[in-house]
């Protein structure tokens, strides 16, 4: 006899039921183990087997959840939705997947890093010119974060009249890739671009830093129309957001050195340039002045050689002149006679001395 | 953006033009005087911009954590 009657289900509606209870036990379930028989069906859909020293679960994932190579052996985090699949097989649908072991993570890093750098995402040719002083900043980061904080300090301290739009996001964490590229995708869609984004968060892990690793961020910022900045960590710490900014700043607060020039050394460079071209104007007038002096005297000289040759001339022509005067000829000894010369008539005679009258006795003809 | 911040960058590449203007084909001697004094008003007019004029820093109100 039976107490309580067992309920008759059909196969799918068993399935169906079983993964209503998977649901409600595990809406979503964060494990970590070693990944086994990894492969890719279609270029779309990952497969493998998640074990460790005595189990074994099968996980499904698209291809485009995989923000990390994975490969086997590899230690992993996942966190998944367990389901029971119409084939009635057991497996994890993975939401996030991300390498644990600090070899792994590296392994992962270098395994990105060199299929990025084939497609040609680091390369030199790249990189463009961050403006030398821009006006219009976007800055991406934890508002919340140290290094958020000396960044603004540092700004503040050398620039003034900056106009800079901060997009809060997550640095940190499995959420904080895709909130960046929100952030870059929000800036490069705007009206009026900003002249530069700055990426910034400070020192951390290997695994804290892992976000700034992901590829599909790594892609964005190669795509960024706006040229990039990324100041991520340490000085020893590179990420592959770092390769492919157009600029890598060893830290947030080298970030803001380096695109924000100092007021006090523009000033400075600004009163150098205007003493120079003071100098330069009056070297200028001076050589104008001496210039026109020189023409000055010149026409001087001019003026003095001329009226020399005119007293030359004058005095040249008094000695003519002078040869000319009739009491010169009378000093001789000649006499001057002044009438009309007929016998008969009176004339008058002139010499140096004396004038006396005389009386035309004889006239001849001398030829 | 705001008028601080266009002033400075206008001014800094008008200050630009003008001494560049000391050094090029267009120089006269007549004119350097005028122009010189331009520019060394400018050029105090930058700096007292530039140590009065604080930056303007917002944190936008967009959420970037879920997709729009």
């Amino acid at each position: 006899m039976e107490n309580s009657p067992t309920p008759l289900l059909a196969v799918s509606d068993f399935i169906a039921l079983t993964n209503q209870t998977l649901e409600y036990a595990f809406t979503s379930v964060a494990i970590e183990g070693e990944v086994s028989g990894f492969k890719v069906n279609q270029n779309k859909y990952v497969f493998f087997d998640l074990k460790d020293e005595t189990g074994s679960v099968g996980c499904f994932m698209t291809v485009w959840q995989l923000r990390q190579p994975i490969e086997d052996g590899m230690k992993v985090i996942i966190t998944a939705a367990p389901k029971l699949t119409d084939w009635g097989k057991f497996s994890l649908t993975i939401k996030t997947i991300r390498p644990s072991g600090k070899g792994d993570l590296k392994r992962s890093f270098d395994l990105l890093k060199e299929k990025l750098a084939l497609e040609g995402l680091f390369r030199p040719e790249r990189k463009r010119l961050l403006p030398k002083m821009p006006h219009y900043i976007a800055v991406i980061s934890s508002t919340q974060a140290a290094g958020y904080a000396d960044f603004i300090k540092i700004i503040n301290d050398r620039w003034g009249g900056l106009e800079v739009d901060v997009a809060h996001v997550q640095v940190q964490g499995k959420e904080a890739p895709d909130q960046i590229i929100r952030a870059l995708q929000f800036f490069n869609a705007k009206e009026v671009l900003p002249e530069v984004i700055v990426i910034i968060r400070g020192g951390g892990s290997l695994d804290d830093l892992s976000p700034f690793n992901d590829e599909q961020l790594v892609r964005e910022i190669a795509m960024s129309r706006v040229p990039t900045l990324v100041g991520v960590g340490h000085e020893t710490d590179t990420t592959l957001s770092d390769l492919a900014s157009d600029q890598r700043a060893a830290t947030p607060s080298n970030a803001a050195q380096l695109i924000i020039p100092e007021k006090q050394e523009v000033l400075r460079h600004i009163r150098y340039r205007v003493n120079a071209v003071a100098n330069q104007l009056s070297t200028e007038i001076d050589r104008n002045r001496e210039a026109l002096k020189g023409r000055l005297e010149e026409a001087i000289s001019s003026i003095r050689r001329r009226q020399e040759a005119y007293d030359d001339q004058l005095e040249y022509r008094k000695q003519i002149l002078s040869g000319l005067d009739p009491e010169k000829v009378l000093a001789r000894g000649y006499a001057m006679i002044r009438g009309d010369l007929k016998i008969g008539k009176t004339v008058e005679i002139e010499t140096n001395f004396k004038i006396a009258t005389a009386e035309v006795v004889y006239v001849k003809s001398k030829k | 953006m705001s008028k601080a911040k266009n002033s400075i960058t206008e001014k800094m590449a008008k200050l630009d033009a003008l001494l560049a203007w000391f050094d090029g084909d267009e120089f006269e001697l007549e004119a350097a005087t005028a122009k010189f004094i331009q520019a060394r008003e400018l050029a105090t007019s930058i700096e007292n911009d530039l140590l009065e004029v604080k930056n303007s820093i917002t944190v936008l109100s967009e959420q970037f954590d879920r997709k729009k």
